[in-house]
């Protein structure tokens, strides 16, 4: 069960990039000939080259072949001591904290992101939390809006229910 | 041209601009002793803070970035071992082992005139040079355009070493997002999907935000702990016998300092490359190659004096032609385009006291950062010990705020964001993210330029080959193919030979403390 993830997660990098080529290159041939002459080539090529890739991952004689040949630095377990919770946290931050940039603005999404991920992902005391929160958000605030005059993003939320101008 | 020297270095010299100046090496020297984030991920961080500035004053704070930052680099990899980026590798090769003989202050001395001394011959070189490239603007035209993108996309697979493939992926997945937006030469909207803020085509600062600055710090809150694993105690003394040193051993310096500005000029042709390339001729021409690795100052003058002589002639391909020469300059090319210059060699006819200017910041950077991290080099290293849970969050949310006030647009954010995934994704399954920034930047103009080519000539590829320019860059592209198995067979002859170390490849070296970002 170990192995076929293992394998799984090996091959998974480069068949979804393939998938993703393939939706690409299906996309460009919706276009007319001249436009999509480019992407059709590019496309293509990335398809074989993907191909090759996958091929290399296989545990047979042509893909430790193909591996010594074109990837030989590679180095699938490079992450081996990755911690599988951890990553998930902070993958899933970031999608909270850009949902948080787009719902509650930039300095509201700075604050809070800063103040929960030290509090709550780096252990640290409430008060070093709200310290760095504070801290970070007011140096945003200096340096954008005070310094370099950018008006910062008010979030969707405060636009719409509170009626605050972007 | 004087006159253009003389104005670009007044229009630096105000007390504004040498603040920024100042400002650009401070951040360059912290940002330095981090392992992964170096010039690039340093340069999109700062990227839309420049928004609003004066373009000098944007100039006067990349260009101390770019000049500061492989110092603040080489400390950390003579002091702990633990190289701030690629090119500072083969820094800690001599470096460290000089370090634990206490004679980490000599290293750290020549480490800084070495410095010093590259980047002034690499400024030498550009303000030679550029002066010339005007002749450029009427022998270039959309054929060469296309050639010289051709190639610099092919040295694309030279930068990440022993991943040909996954780098002509990556390169693959760069030019697959090149060809978003609507094409004003073919006519029509391309993978748009009904949005305006694809109509342009994908922003360039955005991802480049996310999948350095972002993505490097998700790696590191992901590993956990500080940059540094281990809190190592320092010695830093004998400082002024290894500025001294290097002036000794001028011709390694000088050597170095050539190499790096040849390499420079190279698109594609990274810091990693030049220090490496140095280090190897300079073992290998030695008297006493048995030195090396083993603490012998040389290999550190050689190393440092190529890297920072590269920064200055990477200006070269990246100024007079749009075809960036390295990965920072990628990203440099999009504070170039914030502040509505166009690369390339128009730009040198508009834009020549702002050209100038840089040149100066990169120079005098080099200088100040010198001095600086010699006075700095003790504190600077405990940077390396900031715990990552806390580091990582703040550096993520000014990025975002950043990626935000490129334009003003809410989309910017969800694109940095989508890259950082991306660039994590890279960086987690061996995908060399250089390659894809490179081909995204290149694979604009190689597009533009081959329809553009292809209107000239009615379809015929006749006109790639019966222009003189582009004669020679078919000839340069056909080296550029058959290069690699020439370096692969002088590899093996080398790794058969009496090399004092393996220099195969850059994760080997040390303690392997830190992961080594392919930026």
């Amino acid at each position: 069960m170990a192995k076929l993830r293992s394998d799984l997660i090996r091959y998974l990098p480069s068949v979804g990039a393939f998938l993703i080529t393939a939706a690409y290159l299906a996309t460009a041939y919706t276009y007319k000939p001249a436009p999509r002459a480019m992407p059709v080539l590019i496309g293509w090529s990335v398809l074989v080259l993907l191909g090759l890739d996958i091929l290399s991952l296989s545990p047979t004689v042509m893909g430790r072949q193909l591996t010594a040949w074109l990837n030989p630095a590679r180095n699938d377990q490079r992450r081996a001591g990755l911690v599988p919770h951890r990553q998930w946290i902070a993958l899933g931050s970031l999608g909270a904290l850009t949902l948080g940039f787009v719902l509650l603005g930039v300095l509201v999404a700075c604050g809070l992101y800063v103040f929960l991920m030290a509090a709550l992902f780096g252990r640290r005391s409430l008060l070093t939390a709200l310290i760095a929160a504070a801290a970070v958000t007011c140096f945003v605030w200096l340096m954008f809006v005070q310094f370099l005059h950018v008006e910062l993003y008010p979030g969707l939320l405060f636009v719409h229910v509170f009626h605050i101008s972007e | 041209v004087f006159e253009g020297w003389l104005h670009g270095f007044q229009s630096l010299s105000s007390p504004h601009e040498l603040l920024f100046l100042g400002l650009g090496v401070t951040v360059g020297l912290f940002v330095g002793v981090l392992p992964g984030l170096g010039g690039v991920a340093t340069l999109a961080l700062i990227t839309p803070l420049t928004y609003g500035m004066s373009t000098v004053s944007s100039f006067a704070l990349a260009g101390g970035v770019m000049g500061a930052v492989p110092m603040g680099g080489a400390i950390t990899a003579i002091l702990l071992n633990t190289p701030g980026h690629g090119a500072n590798v083969v820094t800690c090769l001599d470096g460290y082992p000089l370090a634990t003989q206490g004679k980490a202050g000599l290293a750290i001395g020549a480490a800084a005139s070495s410095n010093a001394i590259g980047g002034l011959i690499g400024a030498i070189t550009v303000l030679a040079v550029l002066p010339l490239a005007n002749v450029l603007v009427f022998a270039v035209g959309p054929p060469e355009f296309f050639l010289l993108a051709l190639l610099g996309l092919l040295l694309v697979a030279t930068i990440s070493r022993g991943r040909l493939l996954r780098s002509v992926i990556s390169a693959g997945f760069g030019l697959m997002l090149a060809t978003v937006g609507y094409s004003s030469v073919t006519g029509g909207a391309r993978f748009t999907f009904g949005s305006d803020y694809l109509w342009n085509g994908i922003p360039i600062t955005p991802p480049l935000i996310g999948m350095f600055a972002v993505a490097e710090m998700l790696n590191l809150m992901i590993k956990g702990g500080s940059v540094l694993n281990t809190q190592t105690s320092v010695k830093v003394t004998n400082v002024t016998s290894g500025l001294v040193e290097s002036f000794r051993h001028w011709g390694t310096l000088l050597q170095g300092s050539l190499i790096g500005t040849f390499l420079g000029c190279i698109p594609g042709c990274g810091a990693a490359v030049s220090s490496f390339l140095s280090y190897s001729i300079t073992a290998r021409f030695s008297k006493d190659p048995e030195s090396f690795g083993k603490g012998n100052i040389k290999g550190i003058i050689a190393t440092e004096a190529a890297v920072n002589a590269k920064d200055g002639s990477t200006l070269i391909p990246t100024l007079a032609l749009g075809v960036p020469g390295s990965a920072e300059m990628a990203v440099f090319m999009g504070i170039l385009i914030l502040h509505g210059m166009q690369p390339g060699p128009f730009m040198l006819i508009g834009h020549q006291t702002e050209i100038y200017s840089l040149i100066w910041a990169i120079t005098a950077s080099c200088f100040v950062a010198s001095a600086i991290g010699l006075l700095l080099a003790r504190p600077l290293s405990k940077v390396t010990a900031i715990d990552s849970q806390l580091l990582a969050p703040i550096v993520i949310v000014i990025a975002f705020a950043g990626s935000y006030a490129v334009d003003r647009e809410v989309d910017n954010i969800i694109i940095t964001a989508v890259f950082a995934l991306f660039g994590y994704m890279s960086i987690r399954f061996d995908f060399p993210r250089i390659a894809m920034v490179m081909a995204m930047v290149l694979g604009g103009i190689a597009l533009r330029s081959y329809e553009q080519s292809m209107m000239i000539s009615n379809g015929s590829w006749s006109i790639f080959v019966t222009r003189p320019v582009c004669m020679v860059l078919v000839f340069c592209i056909i080296v550029g193919l058959l290069a690699p198995i020439l370096l692969r067979r002088s590899g093996l002859r080398l790794a058969r030979g009496d090399a004092a170390r393996p220099l195969s490849r850059p994760e080997e070296v040390g303690d392997a403390k830190v992961k080594l970002s392919d930026g």
